[in-house]
C-alpha cells in the first residue's frame, strides 16, 4: 500500500515536471502568439 | 472554383475512390472487422489505385482534363459491385459502431465523446485552412508547383530538382486537383486524407488496447500542431501516415486473425507508403524485423517464414517500383538523388551530396544525444529549427513512464503488442537521428507512442493523485493546441469567405507575389524564365529552376559559357532575388550575371527594391528584399563581347 501510495506520488511529480518545463519553454514566444491572435481575431 | 463547388466535387472523388477500394479488398477476400477498419482500408487501397492510374496515364503523355474524368470512370466501374450491394459490414454501421463502443465504454461516456467532438472541430478548423489558396511553403515549392509543371507539359516526367523526383503517389491527388480546375482541391484531399490517417492510427490501437485508448490516440495525434499544419497543405505527409498504420494494422491482424491474406495486404500498404514518402525508408525495414519477430518459434523450420519475409518485401517493392524505376531510368538512381555514391546518379555531384548529407536540424547526431531524443523532442524544442512554431506534445513524455509502472498488470495480448511496436519504432528514430532529424519525419513513431502513452493515461487516472495531474495536462495540452488551431486557422478565414480578396491575400503570404504577376502579365507567351526562387506555383510562364545542380558552374566557368548555357536552353528571362545574389552557393553564378550585364547581353527589365519576402505567414514575419527580372540579349549570338 506504502509503495503504491509512493509510486502515485513519483508518478504525479513527473507529470506536474514535464508539463510545467513544457509550458515554460513557450515563454519567449507568446508575446508573438498575442500579436498574431490580435491580429487575426477581432479582440479589443 | 468557389468553396461551394469544391467540397462536393472533392466528397465525391473521395467516395468514388473508396468504393472502388471496397472492391478491392472484397476481392483480395480480406474480411475487416467494423466500420472505421472498413472504411480506412477501403479508402486507402482506393486513394491508392486512382494515384496510380493517374500516374500511368500521366507518365504516357496523356495529362488533359479528360484523363482525370477516365480515371474516375474506372473508379466507377471498379467500384460498380460495391455500388449494387453495399453488404452490412461497410457503409451502414458506423453508427452502430459508435453505439457499441459508448455502451461499452459506460463510465467514461461524456469525456469520450468530448474527445470525438474535439476531432470533429479539429477538422472543421483545418478544412477552413484547407479551401484557402495554397500559400505553405512545400506546397508552393514541389507539392503543387510539380503537378502544374505536369499539367503545363501535358505529362508526367523525371524532373531533375531535388524533392521533385520523390515518389508522388499523394501528389497524384495533387495533380487531379489541379486538372479539376482547383488549387484549393488537391488541400482538400490531402484534408480527408488527414481524417483517414487518424482513423487509420485509430483502428491500430484500438484493436489492440481499448476503444478509448484509441479514441485517445487518435485525438493526440490529429490536434497536434504538425498534423494541423498538414492538414491544410498540399503536402503527402498524411497519405503516408495513413499507409503506414493502415499496413502496421493489417501485419498485427495477419497473426491475430490467422489470414495470410493481411500479411499481403499489410504488403501492399507498405509498398503505398514507399511510394508516397522516401523516409518510408525509416519504417520499412523496422516492419520487416517485426515480421522476423512475430514468427517466433516458427524460425525451427526456416523456409515458410523465411518466404514470408521475402514475399512481404517483394510486394512492397513491387508496389513502390514505379517510382523508383523511373528515376532509374532517368536519373540513374532509383531514390533519385538521395542514392548517390550507391547508384550512378545523374544530375547531382559530391559537392551537393555532401552538402545536403551535412544538413540537420535538430541538436546533432552525437550518441549521448541519442538516448535524449524524446527529451529534446518535447523539452528542448528551441534546439530544432522552427521547432518552437509547430510543438511536438508534452504526453508521450508525461505519461510513456508510466506504462513501466503499471507494466505488471497490463494484459499479456496488449504487452504484446506494445514490445511489437519497438522494432518499428527503434528503427525508425535510429535512421532519422542520423540523417536530417526534422521532427516531422519522426511523427509517425510518435504516433505510435500516442498510442502506447493513451494507454498508460487510461491507467493512470486510476491513481489518486496522478489523475489530476494527468488530466491537467492532457486538458491544458489539448486547449492550448486548440487555441493555437484557432489563431493558426482563423487567417484563412476572410479569404474563405469572401471578406479577402484572392490577389491581397496572395499578395500578403506568398513571397514575391506582386513580382511574379509582373511576370505573367509583361512577358510574352513563349518565354522562359530562369527562376531563381523556389517557389514557382504562381509563375504561369515556363520555367527551370537556378538550382545549382541543372546549372553546374565553376571558377573554369567563362561568361561566355554561361551565356551559350542560357541561350542553349531557351532562357530569354531571369527572374532572381537579393537572396540569391547575397548566397555563398550562387557566389560564382552572381560573378557571371554581373560580367554578362556588365557587357550588355543581359539588361534589367523591372526593379523592385521592395519586393516582400514571407519567413512565416503565422506570425507574419515579412521583410523587404530587392528583386530583379533581367533580359537577354535578344540578338542570338552566342558570342560574348569583352568589356569595353
Amino acid at each position: 500500500m506504502r509503495l503504491g501510495r509512493l509510486v502515485d506520488y513519483v508518478v504525479f511529480t513527473w507529470i506536474a515536471l514535464v508539463g510545467l518545463l513544457y509550458f515554460a519553454q513557450f515563454r519567449p514566444y507568446v508575446g508573438e502568439v498575442l500579436a498574431v491572435a490580435r491580429r487575426v481575431l477581432p479582440l479589443p | 472554383m468557389s468553396a461551394i463547388l469544391v467540397l462536393p466535387l472533392a466528397a465525391v472523388w473521395l467516395s468514388v475512390a473508396a468504393v472502388a477500394g471496397r472492391s478491392l479488398l472484397r476481392w483480395s477476400r480480406v474480411e475487416p472487422r467494423g466500420a472505421a477498419e472498413t472504411v480506412v482500408l477501403s479508402f486507402l487501397l482506393g486513394f491508392g489505385l486512382a494515384s496510380y492510374l493517374v500516374f500511368a496515364v500521366g507518365s504516357l503523355g496523356w495529362l488533359t482534363p479528360a484523363t482525370a474524368w477516365t480515371v474516375f470512370a474506372i473508379l466507377i466501374l471498379l467500384g460498380y459491385p460495391t455500388w449494387r450491394s453495399p453488404g452490412r459490414d461497410g457503409w451502414r454501421s458506423p453508427w452502430t459502431g459508435t453505439r457499441e463502443m459508448l455502451t461499452r465504454c459506460r463510465g467514461w461516456r461524456w469525456p469520450l465523446l468530448a474527445l470525438a467532438a474535439l476531432c470533429a472541430l479539429t477538422a472543421l478548423l483545418n478544412l477552413v485552412g484547407a479551401l484557402a489558396p495554397p500559400t505553405e511553403w512545400d506546397s508552393l515549392s514541389y507539392h503543387l508547383a510539380a503537378p502544374a509543371l505536369y499539367l503545363q507539359q501535358g505529362r508526367i516526367f523525371f524532373v531533375p530538382y531535388r524533392e521533385w523526383a520523390n515518389p508522388f503517389t499523394a501528389e497524384m491527388w495533387n495533380v487531379l486537383g489541379l486538372l479539376l480546375g482547383s488549387d484549393r482541391l488537391p488541400q482538400v484531399f490531402q484534408w480527408a486524407v488527414g481524417i483517414a490517417s487518424a482513423l487509420a492510427l485509430y483502428t491500430v490501437a484500438a484493436a489492440r488496447t481499448s476503444p478509448r485508448a484509441g479514441l485517445l490516440a487518435a485525438t493526440i495525434y490529429y490536434t497536434s500542431p504538425q498534423i494541423f499544419n498538414l492538414s491544410t497543405s498540399a503536402k503527402s505527409d498524411l497519405a503516408w501516415h495513413a499507409f503506414l498504420f493502415a499496413s502496421l494494422h493489417g501485419l498485427l491482424a495477419w497473426r491475430e486473425r490467422r489470414s495470410e491474406r493481411w500479411l499481403w495486404l499489410a504488403a501492399v500498404l507498405m509498398g503505398l507508403a514507399l511510394g508516397t514518402k522516401l523516409q518510408a525508408l525509416f519504417w520499412a525495414p523496422g516492419a520487416l524485423l517485426t515480421l522476423v519477430m512475430m514468427q517466433g518459434l516458427a524460425w525451427r523450420k526456416p523456409w515458410r517464414p523465411g518466404f514470408r519475409v521475402l514475399a512481404y518485401g517483394l510486394i512492397a517493392c513491387v508496389v513502390a517500383s514505379p517510382w523508383w524505376l523511373r528515376n532509374w531510368v532517368a536519373g540513374g538512381d532509383p531514390i533519385w538523388p538521395y542514392g548517390y555514391g550507391l547508384f550512378p546518379s545523374r544530375f547531382w555531384t559530391e559537392a551537393l551530396a555532401e552538402k545536403y548529407g551535412a544538413w540537420h536540424m535538430g541538436p546533432g547526431d552525437g550518441v549521448e544525444q541519442y538516448p535524449l531524443g524524446l527529451w529534446n523532442l518535447t523539452l528542448q524544442q528551441a534546439a530544432w529549427r522552427f521547432g518552437p512554431r509547430i510543438p511536438v506534445t508534452p504526453l508521450i513524455l508525461a505519461f510513456l513512464p508510466g506504462l513501466a509502472v503499471v507494466w505488471r498488470d497490463i494484459p499479456r495480448q496488449i504487452r504484446w503488442f506494445f514490445a511489437l511496436l519497438v522494432p518499428t519504432v527503434a528503427v525508425h528514430y535510429t535512421l532519422w537521428f542520423y540523417t536530417y532529424q526534422l521532427p516531422r519525419y519522426l511523427y509517425p513513431v510518435l504516433a505510435l507512442l500516442m498510442a502506447a502513452a493513451a494507454y498508460a493515461f487510461w491507467e493512470i487516472v486510476r491513481f489518486r493523485w496522478s489523475r489530476w495531474a494527468a488530466t491537467g495536462l492532457l486538458v491544458g495540452s489539448l486547449g492550448t493546441f486548440t487555441g493555437f488551431n484557432l489563431l493558426f486557422n482563423a487567417q484563412f478565414v476572410p479569404v474563405v469567405f469572401g471578406a479577402e480578396k484572392r490577389e491581397a491575400y496572395l499578395a500578403r503570404y506568398v513571397s514575391f507575389y506582386q513580382d511574379i504577376e509582373w511576370l505573367n502579365r509583361n512577358l510574352p507567351s513563349d518565354a522562359h524564365v530562369l527562376f531563381y526562387h523556389l517557389k514557382p506555383l504562381y509563375l504561369q510562364r515556363r520555367f527551370t529552376l537556378g538550382n545549382l545542380n541543372v546549372w553546374p558552374v565553376n571558377e573554369r566557368t567563362s561568361a561566355e559559357d554561361f551565356m551559350r548555357l542560357l541561350r542553349g536552353r531557351g532562357i530569354t528571362h531571369i527572374f532572381i532575388t537579393e537572396l540569391t545574389r547575397r548566397d555563398a552557393d550562387f557566389m560564382l553564378t552572381e560573378g557571371l550575371l554581373r560580367d554578362l550585364e556588365a557587357r550588355g547581353h543581359i539588361r534589367p527589365t523591372y526593379a523592385n527594391p521592395r519586393g516582400v519576402w514571407v519567413e512565416s505567414r503565422t506570425f507574419a514575419q515579412r521583410r523587404h528584399v530587392s528583386v530583379q527580372v533581367l533580359e537577354l540579349d535578344a540578338s542570338g549570338s552566342a558570342n560574348v563581347k569583352p568589356v569595353g
